[in-house]
């Protein structure tokens, strides 16, 4: 029983390739146009399946306790590539026992019952549910992807020309460093390594490296010596060390905005760096040159300036010898990263493993603790001298696991570069661990392809190649941009209902990762795949059931939040600035608090709820005193809702709030309207009458605002108070009480589900 | 809105099966303990706190630091309160004489003061060095992912319904969904919120009058939650019904903010939090740790997790780790204040650990790295004081340790966080509730708490 166990779980390791697995050839070609007989199934293939694995994978390819999904696997697009998996891996008892004719029939009857008519239709729409209007995800899309609203032009092209327009219209907005900083800050909080920020750790990430390999890692203090310089020194110092923090990320930056492959990621020569980085490492840059100066000093004080754009990463290697090693460093994108071999450390009994985890979960989008099978409960197993290579119930996941861990032997627990053996201060006993490598293909140790000294190099290369990596990648994409984790393989007693969600949400994945590929691995097509989808784009469903998790608003995060008020408002909050007050509304600082909370407590309603009114007193009356008014355009101070004309007025600046903040086109006599415009005449004759008989009311009733919400100062982005405005500019009282009644609805329309969630 | 009107409403709108865990209407009587588990993010170093080793030159191999030993600063036998040995203050933890002073009264103080009520457990062998596991396995007492921390175990224990139940401040918190979380620190803030529209003098950013005869605020929350309403129905997606429903119970739950900053003002007329504390330094712990005793006081939480970082010194230790220690127990003192004006001290258990040690030698960098042993600390009333459980080597490696006496036994067991955590969930009052069982862990016997 164990053993039949554990060939199953092999199966769903190694055609996990087909649970988890894509492939480089995802043409997407099984519709039935590569001369494989499809259509009908394959009588051979179904009879083969249903012998060798169906007991795994499920009579219907949805897997199982045992084995993972067929639909959509990373390997089922093409009979070529899933016969190839299966030749070479499957039965797993018996790796020769399913070869040549066998695989190709048993892929061809996969890819027919499984994953046939799935892959044939785009994935811009799912059955039994529809889609918001192009104008809609317009907004929501430029919000979520650049912290903006759309411009007047970008609409009117997305209502001339319905989806296309509304795909030219990413096509630019993905061009935006906001978002490029959005990229990046979705793939933290994945890898977190912004835990090394000098926001939360002074030195954070220069701490990592060590002195003896960059004796100039601190260069700022030599360049900057003694007290005078404190202030200035701390300017560089934080801009140094925020640009070694995130040269991981930058590589995601870098190939987006240059229109490179995302495996850039994980297989590049190079790293990046900044003209404050590069003194760190004394890197050399790829392609030389200088650089980019602002006009603005970045940092500035006694009698000093700096003008180098912290944002000009280029890429640079690290060629000369570090404390042990000659010729320096074998670079492999993130993978040889101080700041990634740091968040995910080692030890001498772990040898590597955490990392071999991390990296099947964020590359390979494998959880090797899902592996199934018989771990033991106390961890110790049945004691052999070896367990990892001699104990089963270990060698499951350890075969998998342990290559790609003896692949970082070279990198030390705090993320050196130093070569193992004999001789080496970095020992690496080999003889109870697997040799590096990746599912199965071991990495060639010498030889014209040997890759003794840069085996992550070889990893990152063979991750790049790795099917699994495209799914890992629209994984995390989608999580950032959805804020839900993709459905999981539903289990053996799933509903037909969840069955059928997580085949139609693993099509439409599968052809986002199909097209970014196909397009030269440019993650700004998965994006706008994501984007594009109905996951992204679904407004109403007829198949509740089916659907449960359908719909993309999210609980925004303090940033995103802090985005939305600047670009909806024109400045943001104050509170947002202090990181215990983000942290109260469900964000993370990626050290301690990693995960964010998207179901709000009722403390974080009640933070909502402050906000609203804080920044609907501080932006009303402001509006009013701009040239170019934000909020007000189609109404002046003093409208009575009473007056037929201002009426009509009023109503025309309702609908133009409730777009700009919520995203709602309204009619002016839709219920929602009304009752916004009831508010407002409530709380405006409710305010004159008020006013009238001010001496009867305890505080008494007064013609000017409160201090908080007159118009006369600017607010800044961070929300701290700004410069004051020339006098004649101020608004400072509302004897019409129609300023209060707009700061009334305002603060009415920020504290809307559509404002909080997006 | 009042509950007894929110009950109504929801009745009405046939609601009342959305209400969420945190309503409080499951609350049958107030409670009547609470926990406190403090987290000091990145993996401390025992030797430097609680378990010193003083220059022991046990690693001359593998370190040129302090002649290869655990510490740059030898015992000091006036540094003990019964069987509790503390680390002394090694110059190495600042060039300057009043910082070091400073740290040494901190960490005096911690022990001298609450020693007469603390249990130290020494030598317990967390199994990994990895920040995330070892987090997990300190606080829910296993390696894999799955089990709920103590804090969440208790809370859904005991105060389920509770609108803040289980307040985190980070740390390792999950719940597995017995339990609503909710993150609160900062005191000014949660005063802040409490009243939406409370500008100053108890006024309004919007008018309200003394008696609330004219309220333009409330008329503004009606409509957000006709609004709601409206917006419920016409919601064509399950996911878009159930957030839109979250947040109208949500938002008209009695959250009892109002009552917190009552308390919150009591404590901090009764506690200095400045009397040992620099005012330039952070002092986030200090702000966690009264709102987290305002909430006990107004019954508005169960437990909660308190977190601090910067323990993850791989390099200068001596000089990153003492002035957190110092900072931590200083934090910890000031909780014990805190909860002593309100009259919880001898109510609430306070647990204080990290995510393992740190090697028992420093690296090239002054620094230490990553190392599976580590201590933990209990603060409860009900303790006879002074005592450790549990003991490392001289060299600071695991040794099996007798379950009754936790001394060195070479027939006993090495202690494990499975071991302390069953321990905890026993000392706390939440062995054998229901909520646990399908958590289950093996206290090997071990008899911590006796």
């Amino acid at each position: 029983m164990t053993g039949l166990r554990l060939i199953c779980v092999c199966w769903l390791l190694l055609l996990g390739g087909c649970n988890s697995d894509y492939s480089g050839d995802v043409g997407g070609n099984s519709g039935g146009n590569d001369g494989h007989q499809y259509t009908p199934a394959n009588p051979e293939g179904k009879r083969l399946y249903e012998q060798m694995c169906a007991s795994c994978h499920g009579v219907s390819g949805n897997g199982s306790s045992a084995g993972s999904s067929l639909v959509g696997c990373a390997t089922c697009t093409s009979v070529g590539v899933l016969a190839d998996e299966i030749a070479r891996t499957m039965p797993i008892a018996n790796v020769d026992a399913c070869v040549d004719d066998c695989a190709t029939n048993t892929a061809e009857y996969i890819l027919f019952a499984f994953n046939g008519r799935s892959s044939q239709s785009l994935a811009t729409e799912l059955s039994d549910a529809s889609n918001e209007s192009a104008i809609a995800t317009l907004r929501r899309a430029t919000l979520a992807l650049a912290g903006r609203l759309p411009s007047e032009q970008e609409e009117s092209h997305v209502l001339n020309n319905g989806d296309a327009g509304l795909e030219d219209v990413l096509d630019q907005v993905m061009q935006e460093e906001a978002f490029y900083q959005r990229l990046m800050e979705i793939y933290n909080e994945q890898f977190l390594t912004d835990k090394y920020l000098s926001r939360n750790l002074n030195e954070g990430g220069i701490n990592l490296l060590d002195a003896d390999d960059y004796p100039n890692r601190k260069w700022y203090n030599d360049a900057y010596p003694g007290d005078d310089n404190n202030d200035f020194r701390r300017c560089v110092r934080n801009q140094t060390n925020d640009a070694v923090a995130r040269e991981g990320l930058q590589l995601i930056r870098h190939a987006a905005k240059n229109n490179l492959p995302h495996t850039l990621f994980v297989n590049a020569d190079y790293m990046m760096v900044n003209w404050y980085s590069q003194k760190v490492y004394d890197a050399e840059l790829v392609d030389g040159g200088d650089f980019r100066r602002l006009s603005e000093p970045v940092c500035e004080g006694n009698g000093q300036t700096l003008y180098y754009d912290p944002n000009d990463f280029r890429p640079a290697r690290i060629l000369k010898p570090t404390e042990y090693e000659i010729g320096g460093i074998p670079h492999a994108g993130i993978l040889t990263s101080a700041m990634f071999l740091n968040r995910y450390p080692t030890t001498q009994t772990n040898r590597n493993r955490h990392r071999a985890y991390k990296v099947f979960d964020y590359f390979l989008d494998t959880d090797i603790l899902r592996i199934e099978g018989d771990r033991p409960g106390d961890g110790i197993g049945e004691e052999k001298a070896n367990p990892t290579l001699l104990d089963p119930a270990c060698y499951g996941c350890h075969q998998v696991m342990d290559p790609v861990a003896s692949s970082f032997q070279h990198w030390t627990d705090r993320g050196r570069y130093i070569v193992t053996g004999n001789s080496s201060r970095n020992r690496w006993d080999s003889s109870d661990i697997e040799p590096a490598g990746l599912s199965g293909k071991t990495l060639p140790l010498s030889g014209a392809d040997g890759h003794f000294r840069n085996m992550l190099q070889w990893l990152g290369a063979e991750i790049a190649q790795d099917p699994r990596f495209v799914r890992a990648t629209v994984r995390t994409l989608f999580k950032g941009l959805i804020g839900q984790e993709p459905l999981r393989t539903p289990g053996d007693n799933a509903s037909s209902s969840d069955t059928a969600a997580f085949n139609e949400q693993r099509a439409v994945l599968n052809q986002i990762g199909q097209a970014m590929v196909s397009d030269g691995w440019r993650i700004k097509t998965a994006v706008k795949g994501i984007v594009m989808s109905p996951y992204f784009r679904a407004s109403a469903s007829t198949a509740p059931e089916r659907h449960k998790q359908l719909g993309a608003r999210q609980f925004l995060s303090p940033d995103q939040l802090q985005r939305k008020l600047n670009s909806t408002l024109g400045f943001g909050w104050d509170e947002l600035r202090h990181e215990n007050n983000r942290i109260m509304l469900g964000g993370m600082d990626s050290d301690s608090v990693t995960e964010r909370i998207r179901e709000p407590s009722g403390l974080m309603i009640a933070i909502q709820q402050r906000l609203a009114a804080e920044m609907a007193c501080r932006a009303t009356a402001l509006d009013f005193t701009r040239q170019q008014r934000l909020l007000f355009p189609y109404v002046e101070v003093g409208d009575n809702a009473n007056d037929a004309a201002a009426r009509q007025r009023i109503i025309a600046n309702l609908q133009h709030l409730h777009w700009r903040l919520l995203g709602e086109r309204l009619d002016a006599d839709s219920p929602e309207l009304q009752a916004s415009l009831e508010l407002y005449q409530q709380v405006q004759s409710s305010g004159l009458a008020l006013l009238e008989n001010r001496d009867q009311y305890e505080p008494k009733p007064s013609d000017w605002l409160q201090w908080e919400c007159r118009g006369r100062w600017q607010w800044q982005s961070d929300g701290r108070r700004g410069e004051e405005l020339a006098e004649e500019q101020r608004i400072e009282k509302d004897d019409s009480y129609s300023l209060q009644a707009w700061q009334a609805v305002l603060t009415y329309l920020l504290s809307d589900y559509r404002f909080i969630y997006e | 809105m009042q509950r007894r009107h929110f009950l109504h409403l929801l009745a009405a709108t046939g609601l009342v099966g959305h209400l969420p865990l945190s309503s409080r209407s499951a609350q049958a009587a107030d409670l009547d303990r609470f926990l406190v588990v403090v987290n000091a993010a990145g993996g401390w170093d025992p030797t430097s706190l609680c378990d010193p080793k003083g220059l022991n030159r046990a690693y001359q191999d593998n370190s040129d630091r302090h002649e290869g030993s655990t510490n740059s600063v030898d015992l000091d036998a006036s540094k003990r309160y019964g069987d509790i040995q503390w680390s002394a203050i090694p110059e190495d933890a600042s060039n300057n004489v009043e910082v070091r002073q400073r740290i040494n009264s901190q960490f005096d103080r911690f022990f001298t003061q609450h020693g007469d009520r603390m249990r130290v457990i020494n030598g317990i062998d967390t199994g990994t060095n990895n920040h995330d596991t070892g987090n997990r396995a300190v606080w829910s007492g296993q390696l894999d992912e799955g089990y709920p921390s103590l804090a969440a175990l208790f809370a859904a224990a005991n105060g389920p319904g509770l609108p803040m139940s289980y307040i985190s401040n980070g740390g390792y918190d999950f719940t597995d969904s017995l339990v609503a979380r909710a993150r609160a620190s900062s005191a000014g803030f949660v005063n802040q919120i409490a009243d939406p529209n409370h500008y100053h003098d108890d006024k309004g950013f919007l008018y309200r009058s003394d008696n609330r005869s004219v309220d333009h605020y409330a008329m503004v929350a009606q409509a957000q939650q006709q609004r709601l309403q409206r917006q419920q129905q016409a919601a064509n997606l399950p996911l878009t019904r159930r957030q839109l429903s979250q947040l109208f119970t949500v938002r008209n739950t009695d959250t009892n903010l109002e009552q917190l900053t009552v308390h919150l003002d009591a404590i901090r007329a009764s506690v200095d939090r400045n009397q040992h504390w620099h005012e330039n330094r952070a002092n986030s712990l200090k702000s966690q740790a009264e709102v987290v005793v305002a909430a006990f006081r107004s019954q508005l939480a169960a437990s909660a997790n308190l977190n601090t970082g910067g323990f993850d010194t791989h390099g200068n230790h001596d000089a990153n780790a003492y002035p957190r220690l110092g900072d931590l127990l200083e934090g910890v003192h000031f909780l014990m204040q805190c909860l002593e004006s309100a009259g919880l001290a001898q109510r609430t258990t306070v647990v204080i650990g990290s995510d393992f040690g740190r090697t028992p030698y420093y690296n090239s960098g002054n620094g230490k790295d990553h190392w599976p042993l580590t201590s933990m600390l209990v603060i409860d009333s009900r303790l006879s004081g002074g005592r450790v459980f549990g003991a490392t080597t001289a060299d600071f490696r695991a040794q099996p340790v007798n379950r009754r006496s936790g001394r060195p036994d070479s027939g006993g067991e090495v202690l494990t966080t499975a071991h302390v955590n069953a321990a905890l969930r026993d000392f706390v009052g939440i062995g054998d509730h229901t909520s646990l069982s399908p958590y289950p862990l093996n206290d090997g016997g071990f008899r911590l708490f006796s």
